[in-house]
């Protein structure tokens, strides 16, 4: 009895102090490993593939390091920017917020898809591998990603952008950053907010996989919050997600976020049939960049998207 | 995809954790009768190609208050490793005993109640047990089938999205090997089998499109 007991005290005292959580497992950065960023020559996974009218000349494609600090720990991390740099004083810029997958290798059709917006280099897009993705130095936690995402902010600030030429643009957890930074202004404020595929929050997405209404922090300490985040944002929004998701639930994740969106403009495209990771190929290319050019140019009519709202 | 692999799978792990609890308790002790139990086991998930249970883990404990009722208690290991503390009480009586004492239908009302260290928000679930058991052979052995109901009493989710899941079934089919100071115990559960998973997050193995499957193990020390 004694035995069993101390046993079992030790078992007890040995897991309460170790205290795990999910937090460090959910980051997906470099699944496949890179030692150079090769973009479009790169041949592991990537998101979909462009037909070759869409690709980018090498004199546009300009890829560099930034550093990114914050509270003191700085860390060079790696951007591309798909454009003329010395328009960037005049050009609109899209600052891409990639997703939770690899690294830009990954991510590089879809920042040259958006560089094919209104007709090839119209914008100028910016994006870049958050700490720890790709070959960003450091690891990456939920501070850092708003910490590098302001970093682009201050690159493109230092080369002339003004807050009414920068659109920012979240893809599934680039979402956090891109809410959270036009909510809450740093360097720069965005113009206008485009979201793919937004979570709500930490604690849906432990709702959504339990299927209870149990607190986010059982599991995990993630304070992400778009749903309330976006209660801040008046600049005009733009949101699409699949109506097949079943990473991110539309029904769960994305109607929270939209139906929270604090401003008075807003599009919602929701698209019939399409996963996480697919919209641009589900809507079609033309169809897609359509959208985002209109958006941008403020001349989105609802007949314009899948779905009226 | 080993991470996100990796996060998911334990998404799932600690759903089931906080949904399911060990193995059962299905037959009441006698007065003064006490048992020590460690269970082990999880739901069905794909992994390296093979189907594979994951192992969730429990203490539990079980004393006769008198021939009539026992009380039994659990404390979930593997949610306290994530500095939430989920504990497990019930009183398991017969409803319904055969005459040769072999064959009996019992009840156990029960409860979970959890606490997380990170943020100390609370958690009640209500739930009961009806249990089918039959024992056989030299041994004694146990085979037995549960039917479990959950209930969730909090109306709302995150951002006050409405519950749309307020009860959560479990059947249970399982199988106790009686030693002399030792029970050894095997059962399979069917879990939330009302719900379809189609729409969760996680990838459950499972035939169908509702709920998840799981495997359990159960050791027993008998302390009398």
């Amino acid at each position: 009895m004694k035995k069993t007991a101390i046993i079992s005290l030790l078992t007890i005292v040995l897991l309460n102090t170790s205290c795990l959580r999910l937090d460090d497992l959910l980051h997906n950065n470099n699944i496949n490993p890179i030692t150079e960023y090769k973009l479009g020559d790169y041949e592991g996974e990537i998101a979909f593939t462009l037909p070759d009218s869409m690709k980018i000349e090498q004199d546009k494609i300009h890829l560099f390091q930034i550093l990114s600090d914050f509270d003191g720990v700085a860390k060079n991390i790696y951007a591309l920017y798909l454009g003329d740099t010395a328009r960037i004083a005049i050009d609109t810029v899209i600052l891409y917020c990639h997703g939770n997958w690899d690294h830009l290798d990954y991510y590089y059709p879809c920042i040259q898809l958006l560089a094919n917006a209104g007709g090839k280099h119209n914008y100028g897009v910016m994006s870049f591998d958050y700490r720890g993705y790709g070959l960003s130095e450091g690891y990456p936690t939920e501070s850092f990603l708003y910490a590098d995402t302001d970093a682009a902010m201050k690159w493109l600030k230092s080369k002339g952008l003004t807050n009414d030429r920068l659109v920012i643009y979240g893809f599934s957890m680039g979402t956090a950053p891109a809410t959270e930074l036009t909510a809450n202004t740093r360097s720069m404020t965005p113009s206008k907010l485009i979201l793919e595929a937004p979570f709500a929050s930490g604690e849906t997405l432990v709702q959504d996989a339990t299927g209870l209404a149990l607190p986010g922090s059982y599991i995990i300490d993630l304070k992400i919050d778009n749903a309330q985040e976006i209660q801040k944002v008046t600049q005009p929004f733009l949101w699409f997600h699949g109506t097949d998701d079943k990473k991110i639930r539309i029904e769960t994740h994305g109607e929270v976020v939209y139906k929270n969106y604090g401003g008075t403009v807003s599009y919602a495209c929701r698209v019939p049939g399409a996963g996480h990771s697919d919209i641009p190929v589900v809507l079609g290319y033309d169809h897609y960049l359509n959208i985002i050019d209109n958006f941008i140019k403020g001349n989105l009519t609802y007949s314009g998207l899948i779905t009226e709202d | 995809m080993k991470n996100r692999i990796i996060f998911f799978t334990l998404l799932l792990f600690l759903a089931v954790q906080y949904a399911c609890g060990p193995v059962r308790k299905v037959v009441p002790l006698k007065k003064g009768e006490k048992e020590v139990s460690l269970s082990l086991g999880g739901p069905l998930i794909g992994f390296g190609g093979s189907t594979i249970p994951l192992p969730l883990s429990s203490l539990d404990y079980a004393q006769g208050l008198n021939d009539t009722y026992t009380l039994s208690g659990s404390l979930h290991t593997t949610a306290l490793a994530f500095g939430t503390v989920q504990l497990e009480g019930g009183l398991l009586r017969n409803l319904w005993l055969s005459e040769n004492k072999k064959t009996g239908i019992s009840a156990a009302p029960s409860f979970y109640f959890m606490i997380d260290v990170w943020e100390w928000h609370p958690k009640f679930y209500p739930w009961l047990d009806l249990n089918f058991y039959t024992h056989y052979g030299k041994r004694d052995n146990l085979i037995y089938l549960s039917y479990s109901s959950m209930f969730e009493l909090s109306k709302s989710m995150a951002f006050n999205e409405n519950v749309d899941n307020r009860y959560i079934p479990f059947l249970s089919l399982g199988h106790e090997w009686k030693l002399k100071k030792w029970n050894l115990k095997l059962e399979m559960k069917y879990i939330n089998f009302l719900r379809s998973h189609e729409k969760l997050t996680v990838d459950y193995k499972v035939p169908g499109k509702n709920g998840a499957m799981g495997v359990y193990l159960g050791i027993t020390r008998k302390l009398y």
